[in-house]
């Protein structure tokens, strides 16, 4: 996706006069990142679909909500992120758990790249929500602080505090798997 | 203080950035996972279905939303509209006002007194001519109990709006009922 040469203005005026053609548009300009993003957050494929589908069909329909068009991909992934924390909310009420499924993370080589992602992903399942969202949205999806402030509605500063001690939980478990690694 | 430490802890996270650690989780950009290819339809299907209960939602609430005001104005005219339309009669000509008597069959009418209300109009019979003269007649209800309505002959003669009005009294000459009938005269044939 070629963040730099969509016109997300034009965008966000034709999903607002409910152009059909804006809608299809947005979907495949976004739809490889935000599944990425859901994946990670939900670690089930069936799960970060159906988060995926119900965030699309949100913001087509609160468009209006969305001030800034170039904040498009940040806003999506806020409501991405409320709708996962809705649906968990209401899971944990009923009882219901979707187990990770690592299968949807197409690991099955055995490289050491696999090895390395596989540990990552165990490790990013021992942290909290709001740790895990984080390192996913700096450090795998690589968007920048404003961004991550706009999706997770905090203070710039307060993304880069959280970010230090979720950095600090991961590399705690991250060196404690190297050394489990070089043990065994 | 808060903002040195904030300063350290940026200064930290961008330590991070060629640690170990981060490079790790730079592994997972690459990770291939795609949605299914059937995602985006069932999106745009969805997107749809949504538009058009939104429309029908809107089409029957619009709907009722005309039923119920036109059944207002529907309220609103009955109320407004006069309970009487004052009927128009050309001056100069013998008008017959049949006076429903029926309701008064039940009570103790002695007699009813017909009252013209003004100088525009008078009493008419071709029989009786003198009657033209008086503003107060007075019927027995003897010669009215066998009848369904009690004959008037008017007329007018000037233009506007007159009245009769019909009292009914009991023998001791107390007032039973007083009706009123409005009419407006225009000149004409």
């Amino acid at each position: 996706m070629d963040t730099q040469k969509t016109n997300w203005s034009e965008i966000v005026k034709r999903i607002k006069s409910e152009d059909p053609s804006s809608f299809s548009e947005l979907i495949d300009l976004t739809q490889k990142n935000l599944f990425q993003f859901c994946l990670l957050l939900t670690r089930n494929k069936q799960f970060a679909e159906d988060i995926l589908h119900d965030t699309y069909l949100k913001s087509f329909s609160s468009i209006s909500s969305l001030k800034n068009p170039e904040a498009m991909m940040a806003w999506l992934k806020q409501v991405a992120r409320n709708l996962y924390l809705d649906y968990v909310k209401s899971a944990a009420h009923k009882n219901e758990i979707h187990s990770e499924d690592w299968e949807s993370f197409d690991l099955r080589a055995t490289d050491d790249k696999t090895g390395l992602q596989m540990d990552v992903l165990k490790i990013l399942n021992q942290l909290s929500e709001e740790d895990r969202t984080l390192l996913i949205l700096v450090d795998i999806q690589e968007c920048s602080y404003e961004e991550v402030a706009l999706s997770l509605k905090i203070p710039e500063g307060t993304v880069k505090s959280r970010l230090f001690r979720a950095r600090e939980k991961f590399s705690l478990l991250f060196d404690g798997t190297k050394r489990e690694h070089r043990s065994s | 203080m808060r903002q040195n430490d904030q300063n350290n802890q940026s200064d930290q996270n961008e330590g991070f950035s060629s640690s170990q650690s981060q490079q790790a989780l730079r592994s997972l950009k690459s990770l291939s996972a795609e949605p299914s290819p059937y995602l985006k339809t069932r999106v745009l299907a969805h997107a749809r279905e949504q538009k058009r209960a939104k429309v029908s939602f809107f089409k029957k609430y619009f709907l009722q939303a005309g039923l119920a005001t036109a059944f207002i104005f529907v309220i609103a005219f009955s109320f407004l509209q006069p309970k009487e339309i004052t009927p128009t009669y050309a001056t100069g000509q013998d008008y017959v006002i049949r006076m429903d008597i029926r309701p008064y069959k039940d009570s103790p009418v002695a007699y009813a007194e017909i009252v013209l209300g003004d100088e525009k109009i008078q009493f008419s019979s071709s029989r009786f001519s003198e009657i033209s003269a008086q503003k107060k007649i007075t019927v027995s209800w003897d010669n009215l109990v066998e009848k369904q309505f009690l004959p008037i002959v008017v007329k007018g003669l000037k233009a506007g709006s007159s009245k009769v009005v019909v009292n009914f009294y009991d023998a001791n000459n107390n007032l039973i009922k007083s009706q009123d009938v409005n009419l407006k005269f225009k000149i004409g044939t």
